[in-house]
């Protein structure tokens, strides 16, 4: 059985004869078996009556055969030599009783026929012979058969087949046409529905083609917002780059003024308060009290030199990054005892003033880290240009901490107890750079930065 | 793609092929195995009696109406002849018989009486007419009556008339179709044979088949009438009533005479080598004597030696 449902490369396509083909099926099924009822009904009635007919005829027969021997016995008894040409007589006048479709014959013990005075030349065909034993004084003298014609019960059975042959051709006619009459109103329907299918079908390619163009459409905007987002960002970041820069150098601007001006001043008051140190040493009391302000005019100029110093490093200005995060590594290890190796390598083209001052930042607050925290014996500081970009890696052999310490410190600001780390991803985020750090305990800990050039 | 159900028309030529099967078996357990009696062996197929070789005997059998005169011949012919001990003369078997029998020798002389029929004729046999016997109609000694007319006799044999004339009911007793009785009142009576034809075909009365069963039945069926042997009646010395028809009593003279009119001729017939037989020639020889003659005569008969067919 073929019922086809699959859509078909034409969406315009009906369902046909070929797709939808459930009445053909059940023709092709029910013709054999509407064929074996009409031969089975029209052929039974009349087959059954032809044999019982000749069950009935085979009956007579023997029964007649019985009563003509035993007409036969009663005679023979009376000549048992010649019984045979006796018999002759007897049987044609019993047999002029009898209906003509009956026929006799006599066989001795030896199989040899008796003449029955009859015209015997035409046997008629088709009989049913029954016999019956001629017995004298009890022993078997021959055998008597009487013939019963059939052909009438074959003519019988034959109008028979007429009208049961009629009745079994409508039976078969009904069985095979009603099947298929309803087969034909549901193939309709089925097609009815297939074509409804194939209609829906079309109307879901095109519902997906319009769904597809109008996620296409949301796509292509969703990148031009994701693009102008992109452009924004870059915006910002320059915007945030360059507020970065301003900070900066309005942190030297101070650094100057202060470095300029007050630095200059207490510096001319350090070496007047010198001179009269040195013209009142007689009295005591004035040379104490300028020793005393010159011990507090140091001691203030050192605040306004680390205070310039860490607003900005003016040995960025004087001497370049390179050579700063060198001198950078060699006071920290003056200053802390430590081992520190360093390698810096910097291209020509040199790197925005944002750029180099976040660099030595982060070293600064990488090394710093490691005083307070990693307990490290050695320290190994590189930087170097990569493809366009800058990279600086600060290795320590502390005991390190976990990885989930890292992120935790990474995520947390420095008044939450974080450990600067947290400006320094920020510092170098807001840069459009990347930082990275390794650390597993016991095994030290590695900080990767990696800024833009410019 | 469809299939065609080519295991469903392998069913249906199964199921049909069984139906037709067993049909066909039923028919055939229906009609019996379809063997009857061998048809190449229809018809004549010789003697049913053993041959009898040398043997020197005299067989002698045939009609019923034969046989009184026949057995008062054979008996005055074995007197004082031992050696004729093997003469025998057998219960009636019909003139068809007879001829059928002495065709095959199983006898040596049939006994005969009537003439023989034409599909008869080839079988070559020696026809010898020895007697002529009036056949009369007899009836139970109760009846009262005496003498029939031919009208009468064919009102009884048509059923118009069903009584006698004491009022005692007629019980009409037939011959089958053929028997030389009958023949010989149809050859001079016509209407009789109609009326006696007409009977027969309806089944009217009760048929018998021998001259046997007709003398047995004669006698005891009150009111019974049928044809019968003068012969028979004079040798036998039966008590049945004889009727006159027309006012003729039947008798060797009146047969001799013409006066009545119905009578048959009995014959010998045998086959040319049974007439070579010494026996057969010395009874014939005999029944052509004057000692033969007397007991044709003595019997009731009118001697027919000298004739011949």
């Amino acid at each position: 059985m073929t019922v086809s449902a699959e859509p078909t490369t034409n969406p315009t396509t009906n369902p046909t004869a070929k797709e939808v083909e459930l009445r053909a099926y059940l023709a092709a099924r029910m013709l054999p078996l509407s064929l074996l009822l009409a031969i089975l009904v029209g052929c039974a009635a009349p087959l059954a009556d032809y044999v019982l007919t000749l069950h009935s005829l085979r009956a007579q027969a023997q029964t007649r055969a019985e009563q003509l021997a035993a007409v036969i016995e009663r005679e023979a008894s009376e000549r048992p030599v010649l019984w045979h040409y006796d018999t002759p007589k007897l049987l044609m006048h019993v047999h002029a009783n009898l209906s003509q479709q009956v026929e006799v014959r006599i066989v001795d013990r030896n199989g040899r026929a008796l003449e029955l005075g009859r015209s015997s030349s035409q046997l008629p065909d088709r009989l049913l012979w029954a016999s019956a034993p001629i017995k004298i004084d009890g022993k078997p003298a021959g055998f008597l058969w009487v013939g019963l014609q059939a052909d009438q019960a074959l003519r019988e059975a034959l109008l028979l087949l007429l009208p049961f042959g009629l009745l079994g051709l409508g039976l078969a006619l009904l069985v095979y046409f009603l099947p298929l009459r309803a087969m034909s109103r549901a193939e309709s329907q089925i097609r009815g529905l297939i074509a409804r299918l194939h209609q829906s079908q079309r109307a879901l390619e095109s519902f997906n083609q319009t769904l597809e163009q109008q996620v296409e459409q949301r796509s292509s905007e969703l990148q031009a917002a994701n693009n102008e987002l992109r452009q924004k960002e870059e915006h910002i970041r320059t915007l945030s780059s360059r507020a970065s820069a301003l900070q900066e150098a309005e942190r030297r601007g101070i650094a100057r003024d202060l470095h300029d001006s007050a630095g200059q001043a207490l510096t001319a008051i350090r070496i007047n308060l010198q001179l009269i140190e040195q013209m009142a040493g007689q009295q005591a009391f004035v040379e104490a009290t300028a020793s005393k302000t010159m011990a507090m005019t140091d001691a203030t100029v050192e605040e306004i030199r680390r205070a310039v110093a860490s607003l900005s490093p003016a040995i960025l200005d004087d001497f370049g990054l390179a050579v700063a995060v060198r001198r950078l590594c060699d006071d920290f290890g003056e200053r802390t005892g430590l081992e520190v190796a360093h390698s810096v390598e910097l291209s020509e083209e040199g790197c925005s003033p944002a750029i180099e001052t976040a660099v030595y930042r982060m070293a600064q607050e990488a090394l710093t880290n490691i005083k307070r925290h990693a307990a490290a014996e050695t320290v190994e500081v590189r930087l170097w240009p990569e493809q366009g970009r800058l990279k600086l890696e600060v290795r320590d052999d502390g005991k390190g901490v976990s990885p989930d310490e890292v992120a935790r410190a990474t995520s947390r600001p420095p008044e939450q107890g974080g450990r600067g780390l947290h400006g320094m991803r920020e510092r170098c985020e807001l840069l459009g750079g990347t930082l990275r750090i390794d650390s597993e305990p016991g095994c030290g800990t590695s900080v990767h930065i990696e800024l833009p050039m410019v | 793609m469809r299939r065609k159900p080519v295991f469903l028309w392998a069913a249906v030529v199964v199921v049909v092929g069984a139906f037709f099967g067993a049909a066909t078996f039923a028919i055939v357990n229906a009609a019996g195995d379809g063997v009857g009696p061998d048809p190449t062996i229809r018809g004549n197929t010789g003697a049913f009696v053993e041959p009898r070789g040398n043997e020197e005997r005299l067989f002698l059998a045939g009609s019923g109406s034969n046989l009184p005169l026949t057995r008062a011949l054979v008996d005055a012919f074995v007197a004082g002849h031992p050696e004729r001990a093997k003469v025998v003369v057998f219960e009636s078997i019909g003139s068809s018989g007879g001829v059928r029998a002495a065709r095959d020798q199983a006898v040596e002389i049939g006994l005969i009486s009537r003439s023989l029929r034409e599909r008869e004729q080839p079988y070559g046999l020696q026809v010898v007419p020895y007697a002529r016997v009036a056949v009369v109609v007899a009836a139970n000694p109760s009846v009262s009556d005496t003498n029939l007319t031919r009208d009468e006799l064919v009102e009884i044999y048509s059923g118009r008339r069903t009584t006698w004339s004491d009022g005692a009911a007629i019980s009409v007793l037939q011959r089958e179709q053929g028997d030389s009785s009958h023949a010989a009142f149809a050859r001079v009576f016509p209407a009789f044979a109609r009326a006696d034809a007409e009977a027969y075909a309806a089944g009217r009365f009760r048929v018998v088949y021998h001259d046997r069963a007709m003398q047995n039945a004669l006698f005891v069926t009150e009111g019974g009438v049928g044809l019968f042997d003068f012969g028979a009646v004079q040798t036998q010395g039966l008590a049945l009533r004889l009727m006159d028809i027309d006012g003729v009593r039947p008798s060797v003279v009146s047969i001799e005479d013409g006066s009545y009119p119905f009578y048959k001729d009995l014959s010998f017939v045998y086959t040319s080598e049974s007439g070579k037989r010494p026996l057969v020639q010395a009874f014939l020889a005999f029944v052509a004597s004057d000692g033969g003659q007397q007991v044709i005569r003595d019997g009731g008969y009118m001697p027919l030696v000298g004739g011949g067919q």
